[in-house]
């Protein structure tokens, strides 16, 4: 990896923990990750450990309780509300294990929402040629209840992928869905990112998956280490 | 058997479940059923109780003949043989003068005691009746005119000592008479004060009371002596009572709140069915330790049970604290002191609330058996299934039986049932259907427009209840508010400036001339009309039985003699409509008691007056405004045709700023006069039906207080749903900001339409409301095409705001993740 590529993520110092009933639970202390620009990064570890709070603290979703987490140089934190949305529009995408489609809306306007959110001119347009990169070009007016796991996460993809972001995290993307399927999903969002040279974070129990990716890094008892 | 252990538990889960949204809710719409059914009882028992007070004691006997000639003396002796008690009792409406203050009063005056009930007065007086020169009046007489006990005060010629305050008494009569504060005075003072003129309006009374068998032997004797215009009112066909205006006010409170109950049920089945589904997997957990299905619906029972029982004794205080509130609007109104209710009455609403209870709630939480110790094991919970309606259609039906029961009217509770649920169903489609088309327009519109169109398509079936209820309660209390206030108001401003605003009755022959010219002295406009009081006794020389059908037979004015009046041409506030005015032989009739009596031009019709028969040729026939405050006449005739009878005279005038130095001097040169001054009667009306729709407003305004709770509970019910699309907008870039938009964009649009259609109701039943029942003009209320939207949306805003607390970012994403 050319380690010269713009540094996407920084995180210095992160610490995370929560007050209970029972006191202050800590999930970590100390965590110091890295990611540049078009790499794929796998988070594994057991349940429990923090991995989807970890990810939504990367993705600037979460407050570290402290250090900073750095998104293209931009601490999201110390932004507004809305300028904060506007760069979560612009430069990160999710894909959820369980999709996440509205139910209501058509395929096609799933894709466009994100679009919408951004009020791109050509909405439509760009929902419709993101669905058809991704095989549903068929599928346009299907409703989510119309259409296989496979092909609703497929619809999610597209979405996540319709707005040209910089930074994808991916929850479990495959954990819903048969190995075959899984299979099928995985590589159409490896062959996306590489084509759009987004940055990708996953978080997997999958370890084949985890060996896909360019770094795996494992969480265990609040330390976060590299394993590849 | 009660289980202490079952209930201990049941006792902690009903206080953390406060909590709970969906458990608050149902506290507080079923403390609002339990208030609202309360108060409505209790006020009503409280009002049909003074209205009823004692039974006979109110009419003042148990059999009453009235009419407005005086009656038969021999009635009298035939009473005597039969070992009855009896009384006599004159009553009229005229001026009360004490110094320069005027005040109509109505005057009863009394041969004997009432054979049935006291006159109960504040002093202790031993005497049954007033004694000569001396006069009881009500607490008004005394406040309007500001005298004291012992005071005196002018009635027509004689001067009278106040001797009396009136705390209670029978007989007060009925209709508009009964409005006037009144005065009684001994049977021997009334022909002093001369103000029994031939053209007085008396009302004459005997009233009787006694065993019941010879109570059944009068009533049969009067029937058979019973002349024209006479009425027999017995005890058990006192229809009159039954349809006074506070009766029907009372049905009419009772009424108001079989919305607000319903309102209610509906809650608190919405408010069961969350908590229901909220517990499944607490239920699951307790079975998997152990508890039977018995157990867990008794359980569940208990704990429903403690919340009627909380409900019940806040609702109840609640009731007691509005009912001070209602009696005290009401309490110029009511004659005082109003009887206390009876206990039962204050249980009627935690016994309704139990019922709505208990048939929402046991089809409800027997669904917590379907729940599953499996699903703990598998990590999810399952959905209850609702399928099974059977048990939920019975409720209602046991449900509306318990209403009706508490209305006393099944008809009429079912009729408004189905009434309200299927304008309200309609109601439902147009603005579910409206928000579904506005919002497929907006959506290529506006950034949000998609996510909209998603959230208005699948709360289509909540927007088909929320916005009947909220329509129908804007609409119920925007026309109960228009309707009472242009009754009065807009009545007013059509009439013109100078609109007669004195009646001045009672003329006789004699002081015609005199008070012409006083009335010319003072530069008053005026025309006096002869009055001649007679009965139509034959048409076309045929007898009515002959020449009318029995519709035609069965008119009102028919049944009583009819103030007559010659002229010398139409009235100019009189329309002409057909025919034309003669001056000989000649008679005009009104449109539409000729369109009644099928009578026609060329018809000749026959009068009894004063036994003497006359008769004529009609003529013309006229449109005349009953509104318009000036004399009007069903009959007018030619001159030559009434000569020679004896006529007392009216007329009507307008005073301004003069008004009480006219008004002095005309009683004071002419104290057998009645002059009435429109102003306080409009001033009567005005209180009574201010006072009328100041409570319809109160129960109106707890209903809508009922309906906010509901609208609260309907959009708790897809919250997940919500919430879940805001956490997924957020996570694809929406900001808070842009998501509470969404929020406000469709509560606006929901509360825009409920608001827009309460409107068009309400403009559509105040048409036919003016239009028929008012006589007003139709016309459209443009401020309430911006008010009644805009209050509308302003409350969807604001329990929309309540119900969905935003949420930070992070915890969408877990929100997001929760899901997965």
């Amino acid at each position: 990896m050319d380690k010269s590529m713009e540094k996407v993520i920084s995180a210095e110092h992160v610490a995370k923990h929560f007050h209970t009933q029972a006191g202050s639970l800590e999930l970590f202390s100390n965590i110091n990750l890295d990611i540049h620009q078009g790499e794929s990064v796998a988070i594994v570890g057991p349940s429990g450990t923090g991995k989807s709070t970890l990810l939504s603290l990367l993705a600037g979703l979460d407050q570290p309780s402290s250090g900073t987490v750095l998104l293209k140089n931009t601490d999201l934190n110390k932004l507004d509300d809305k300028s904060r949305a506007e760069f979560r529009n612009r430069y990160i995408s999710f894909v959820f294990q369980a999709f996440h489609l509205l139910p209501d809306l058509t395929a096609l306007q799933n894709v466009m929402l994100p679009l919408q959110i951004r009020n791109h001119a050509q909405a439509e347009q760009e929902a419709s040629n993101w669905l058809q990169k991704v095989g549903l070009g068929k599928r346009l007016e299907h409703k989510p209840s119309e259409l296989s796991g496979g092909e609703q996460q497929r619809v999610a993809i597209a979405r996540s992928f319709a707005t040209q972001p910089a930074l994808l995290f991916a929850d479990e993307p495959t954990g819903n869905l048969d190995e075959h399927t899984g299979e099928q999903i995985i590589n159409q969002l490896f062959s996306l990112n590489q084509e759009q040279h987004t940055t990708l974070v996953l978080i997997t129990h999958d370890s084949a998956l985890a060996k896909r990716c360019q770094r795996a890094l494992r969480l265990h008892n609040g330390v976060l280490e590299e394993i590849s | 058997m009660v289980d202490t252990i079952v209930l201990k538990m049941a006792l902690r889960q009903a206080i953390s479940c406060l909590k709970l949204t969906e458990w608050r809710a149902l506290i507080i719409a079923l403390i609002m059923a339990v208030t609202i059914a309360s108060l409505m009882a209790v006020l009503g028992d409280r009002i049909e109780k003074t209205l009823m007070r004692q039974g006979s004691a109110l009419l003042g006997g148990e059999l009453i003949l009235s009419n407005s000639r005086p009656l038969s003396r021999e009635n009298l002796s035939q009473a005597k043989q039969l070992g009855l008690d009896y009384s006599e009792v004159t009553q009229l409406a005229t001026m009360a003068n004490s110094g320069d203050n005027f005040l109509l009063v109505t005057i009863r005056a009394l041969s004997w005691p009432y054979p049935r009930g006291d006159i109960e007065l504040e002093q202790n007086v031993t005497e049954p009746l007033p004694a000569l020169g001396e006069a009881w009046a009500e607490a008004g007489v005394f406040e309007r005119l500001n005298l004291n006990v012992g005071d005196s005060i002018i009635l027509g010629n004689k001067r009278f000592k106040l001797a009396g305050l009136i705390r209670s008494a029978p007989d007060r009569g009925r209709g508009f008479i009964s409005f006037n504060p009144q005065l009684v005075m001994n049977h021997d003072d009334i022909f002093e004060t001369g103000l029994m003129g031939p053209g007085a309006r008396m009302r004459y009374r005997q009233l009787f009371a006694g065993e019941s068998e010879a109570i059944l032997q009068m009533e049969s004797y009067l029937n058979s002596q019973l002349k024209t215009g006479e009425r027999l009112t017995s005890l058990n066909n006192d229809e009159g009572q039954q349809n006074s205006a506070l009766t029907k006010a009372s049905s009419y409170l009772r009424l108001g709140a079989l919305f607000a109950l319903l309102i209610s049920a509906m809650t608190i089945f919405l408010s069961l069915r969350r908590f229901t589904q909220s517990q499944n997997t607490r239920a699951a957990l307790l079975k998997s330790l152990g508890l039977s299905n018995q157990q867990l619906l008794r359980l569940y029972l208990y704990q429903l049970g403690s919340a009627w029982i909380f409900c019940s004794i806040v609702g109840v205080v609640l009731a007691a604290f509005f009912e001070m509130i209602g009696l005290n609007l009401l309490s110029t109104l009511l004659p005082q002191p109003v009887p206390s209710a009876s206990a039962i009455t204050y249980l009627s609403g935690p016994i309704l609330g139990g019922a709505i209870l208990l048939c929402m709630g046991l089809p409800t939480l027997y669904r917590l058996k379907q729940s599953n110790p499996i699903q703990l094991i598998q990590g999810q919970s399952e959905a209850l299934n609702w399928q099974k309606k059977t048990p939920y259609l019975l409720a209602v039906g046991l449900l509306l039986l318990f209403t009706s029961s508490y209305l006393n009217n099944l008809t009429l509770t079912l009729s408004l049932t189905a009434t309200l649920i299927i304008t309200g169903s309609i109601l439902g489609w147009i603005g579910a259907r409206a928000s579904l088309t506005i919002v497929r327009f907006m959506a290529p519109r506006h950034r949000l427009g998609n996510l909209l169109l998603s959230r208005v398509q699948q709360q289509q079936r909540w927007y088909r209840l929320q916005i009947p209820v909220i329509c129908l309660l804007f609409a119920l209390l925007s026309i109960n508010f228009i309707a009472l206030n242009d009754l009065l108001s807009r009545w007013q401003q059509q009439l013109p400036e100078d609109t007669p605003n004195h009646f001045l009755i009672n003329i006789q022959d004699w002081e015609k001339n005199e008070v012409e010219s006083l009335l010319q002295r003072k530069q008053i406009n005026n025309q006096l009309w002869p009055i001649y009081r007679g009965r139509l006794v034959a048409v076309n020389d045929k007898s009515l039985s002959e020449a009318l059908t029995p519709e035609q037979l069965a008119q009102p004015s028919l049944k009583r003699e009819l103030n007559l009046t010659s002229a010398t041409s139409i009235p100019s506030h009189n329309k002409l409509v057909a025919g034309e005015w003669q001056a000989n032989n000649s008679v005009s009739i009104e449109e539409k008691e000729a369109e009644e009596l099928g009578l026609k031009l060329g018809d000749s019709i026959t009068f009894d007056v004063a036994g003497e028969k006359i008769s004529a040729q009609i003529n013309s026939i006229r449109r005349v405004r009953w509104d318009s405050f000036q004399p009007n006449f069903y009959f007018i005739f030619s001159p030559d045709v009434l000569e020679g009878l004896t006529a007392s005279y009216l007329t009507s005038f307008h005073l301004g700023e003069n008004s009480a130095e006219v008004s002095r001097e005309l009683i004071t040169q002419f104290p057998t006069l009645t002059l009435i001054d429109v102003r306080q009667l409009l001033e009567q009306i005005q209180q009574l039906l201010s006072r009328l729709s100041l409570l319809s407003s109160l129960l109106m305004l707890l209903t809508t207080a009922a309906g906010l709770v509901l609208l609260y509970v309907t959009l708790t019910q897809e919250l997940e749903q919500r919430r879940f699309e805001n956490s997924l907008l957020q996570t694809l870039g929406a900001s808070a900001k842009q998501c509470r938009h969404l929020d406000r964009l469709e509560m606006g649009l929901i509360g825009a339409i409920s608001g827009l259609l309460a409107v068009l109701v309400a403009e559509l039943s105040l048409w036919p409301i003016h239009q028929q029942l008012l006589q007003l003009d139709v016309t459209l209320h443009p401020l309430l095409w911006f008010i009644l939207p805009a209050i509308s949306t302003g409350l969807f805003l604001l329990v929309g705001a309540i119900s969905h607390r935003q949420q930070s970012l992070s915890e969408s994403y877990k929100f997001l993740l929760s899901r997965q």
